[in-house]
């Protein structure tokens, strides 16, 4: 199972990791003296699971000093190194003392180790002390003051993949990497001149997965804080795997907390609010920043219990699509608890009307970003609830109120108070909408941000020269504006554009016409001219005869 | 650590904030003079090195925010990539050196570079690669994999 050490130099000395990887990667099972035991002792807390929590009391006190003692060791050799660099990065560092890498969960840290005060600089884990058996214990102690005593070989600093800071930056970067959040594919557009705007980072994600699976299994180390960063983000697109997790953690006994940053189920279709809350019992969201159910339509995400309303500061981003049950009781709760919510996604969430949406537009102030898109049902939304939102959101980039049953007003709240950053508005289906504001607004040169308009099914809309003018304009500062139009008004507005071309042509014409017969434009009068010419061909002509 | 000396400007060694602060904390009204700092545990031809990386980017401006998913995300910059192509025990010894000198866009650059190798490789082969003891019995190591087959494709 030992590689020998000497295959790479950048290994260090076989003494120094035994010693230094103790520290930092604690094995419950393996005791100095060698891998022997490991095996027998593997066996035994197999095979006395049950009684291993009452044998623990009695048997931790030993390995207590004998914990300290190593760590006394390796203090000695490795403080000089060490303390410095540690001190000023310890702050961003992930604690891993109290996470939970036992991957036998029967041997429960209930010790009282880890609340000692030293606070090792390497950030050592100081684990489930090993169940010794007494008569190991003396062998094992004496074994260690050797140790002590033994002169210590000339420093060798232990390799990077032990050390658990720069281990854990790796395979942070690893994660950002390879790991990509499942996002919807973008909607091929209609009409085919106009090219999908956004075909980027959707390729990159196939060929690297399974990578973090892969440093999983490694070693103890690799496994422990490789569990920590999967645990950081649980993104699932995939029901049999979901469904696996939730297992997992419904059966692993001693109940470990998780507290994700990133909480993404995307299109799992079946997933019940059975395994949901399963899963809710077993996550704290004091740290999550975004949180996307993407048609999953059964599920019902609430995060607060009656008890405790805690504030999550840190939600950015909430999805919610397709749901089936989200109701506006959820709105008006996280309007309560999620007031830095910059985005907020709910397409498609059909029991949702102005009643909740009215509570986040009186209470969220930071929103960037919102959609309240939906097929059916539009007329549950409308300019009461959203020009409340709009006028305390004033720095909206992307809206989408396709299908909703907002008027004019609304969009003049838009351009009121979000001109400046609006850049993506989406009006699809929107009937209330009339022929007057939007070419106004558009002529007026509000929205100078604007990149994509989208007014599918819009029929009102027929006045279609100032919002061509405003693309033209657009493009002249560098945007490149999409306007999304179903082929019937497409048809219209290629016509009106086609119209404006000849327009401008004929003025280009009359222009140049203008310019060509001006008399006193510098140029000699056509007269003139041909008076010259004829002069020159009879002076021509005289010199030959000569 | 062999007794060697290598003069540098203050901006230059300040790219340490090990030796940033160390200068702030013996200097607080500023360098007046020039005066020494040993730095065990780096060796010569690594220091040489960590220097080369610290002249080369003594104007880079680096954001301060330590975890920035942003930063993590961005590809290894191209002079690093190129000035990071040695052998294995070098790349660790850099990193190592950044590590305890705190010079955290040079240990990013070299995190980077790792995290490059560790890409499509069973745990078998990251073992071997870059000399890693398994340190799972067999058991644990097939209860493990069960355990966490919902992760086979993170």
């Amino acid at each position: 199972m030992i590689t020998p050490f000497t295959a790479n130099k950048t290994a260090p000395l076989p003494f120094a990791y035994k010693y230094d990887n103790q520290i930092y990667d604690f094995n419950p099972y393996v005791s100095p003296s060698g891998h022997r035991r490991k095996k027998q002792r593997r066996n035994s807390s197999m095979a006395s699971s049950d009684d291993s929590d009452v044998s623990s009391d009695s048997d931790s006190k030993p390995t207590i000093t004998l914990d300290k003692m190593k760590i006394d060791v390796n203090f000695a050799n490795e403080v000089s190194f060490f303390s410095e660099s540690s001190s000023s990065d310890l702050d961003s560092l992930p604690d891993y003392s109290d996470d939970d890498f036992s991957p036998f969960s029967d041997v429960e840290d209930g010790d009282t180790t880890t609340g000692s005060d030293f606070s090792s600089p390497d950030r050592c884990d100081l684990k489930s002390p090993p169940l010794i058996k007494g008569s190991n214990i003396n062998s094992i102690i004496g074994q260690v003051s050797e140790l002590v005593s033994e002169p210590e070989p000339e420093y060798q600093p232990p390799s990077i993949f032990e050390v658990p800071e720069i281990v854990y930056r790796i395979l942070k970067i690893v994660d950002v990497q390879t790991t990509h959040v499942p996002q919807e594919v973008p909607p091929v557009s209609r009409n085919s001149c106009t090219l999908p705007k956004s075909l980027s980072s959707q390729q990159l994600t196939s060929s690297m997965s399974g990578t973090l699976y892969n440093c999983l299994m490694v070693n103890r180390l690799f496994y422990q804080i490789t569990k920590e960063i999967l645990n950081e983000k649980i993104i699932f697109s995939n029901e049999g795997h979901f469904n696996k997790f939730v297992d997992v953690l419904e059966k692993s006994l001693n109940a470990r907390i998780l507290k994700p940053k990133v909480l993404v189920l995307h299109k799992l279709f079946t997933a019940k609010q059975k395994t949901w809350e399963i899963l809710k019992s077993r996550i704290d969201y004091s740290n999550i920043e975004h949180l996307e159910l993407y048609m999953c339509p059964k599920l019902y995400p609430q995060f607060t219990t009656k008890e405790s309303t805690l504030q999550l500061e840190k939600l950015r981003k909430l999805v919610v699509t397709g749901s089936r049950v989200l109701d506006d009781k959820f709105l008006i709760n996280l309007s309560e608890t999620c007031c830095n919510l910059q985005t907020l996604d709910i397409r498609a969430c059909e029991l949702v009307s102005d009643y909740g949406i009215y509570f986040i537009g009186q209470r969220c102030t930071q929103l960037k970003e919102i959609n309240f898109g939906r097929k059916n049902r539009g007329s549950l939304i409308t300019d009461l609830s959203c020009s409340v939102l709009i006028r305390n959101n004033k720095q909206l980039k992307t809206v989408g109120f396709a299908g909703c049953h907002i008027s004019d007003k609304s969009i003049w709240d838009l351009a009121v108070n979000c001109n400046t950053t609006l850049e993506r508005l989406s009006l699809n289906n929107c009937p209330l909408i009339t022929n007057q504001l939007i070419p106004l607004i558009l002529h007026s040169d509000y929205f100078e941000r604007m990149s994509v308009l989208e007014l599918r099914y819009v029929s009102s809309v027929t006045n279609w020269k100032p919002v061509i003018e405003f693309k033209r304009r657009q493009e002249f500062r560098g945007i490149s504006m999409l306007i999304e139009v179903c082929d019937d008004l497409n048809r219209q507005m290629k016509k009106q554009e086609l119209e404006m071309d000849k327009c401008l042509s004929k003025r280009i014409f009359r222009d140049i016409v203008i310019w060509m017969n001006e008399l006193d434009d510098g140029d000699l009068p056509y007269q003139t001219f041909v008076e010259q010419q004829l002069q020159q061909q009879q002076q021509q002509q005289s010199v030959q005869l000569k | 650590m062999n007794g060697e000396r290598f003069p540098v400007e203050p901006k230059v060694a300040e790219k340490s904030v090990l030796i940033k602060n160390m200068i702030r904390d013996l200097n607080p009204d500023g360098l007046q003079e020039d005066f020494e700092i040993p730095t065990p545990n780096v060796r010569a031809n690594v220091m040489n090195k960590v220097l080369e990386w610290c002249t080369h980017h003594k104007d880079t401006a680096f954001s301060e925010d330590d975890d920035d998913d942003a930063r993590r995300a961005s590809p290894v910059d191209e002079w690093d990539k190129n000035f990071l192509k040695v052998d294995q025990e070098m790349l660790y010894e850099i990193i190592t050196a950044a590590n305890y000198l705190n010079i955290r866009p040079l240990l990013d650059s070299g995190c980077k570079v790792v995290a490059e190798m560790i890409r499509n490789k069973s745990p078998v082969e990251l073992r071997r690669v870059f000399n890693i003891v398994n340190d799972f019995t067999p058991e644990e190591e097939l209860a493990l994999k069960k355990e966490n087959e919902w992760a086979e494709d993170r």
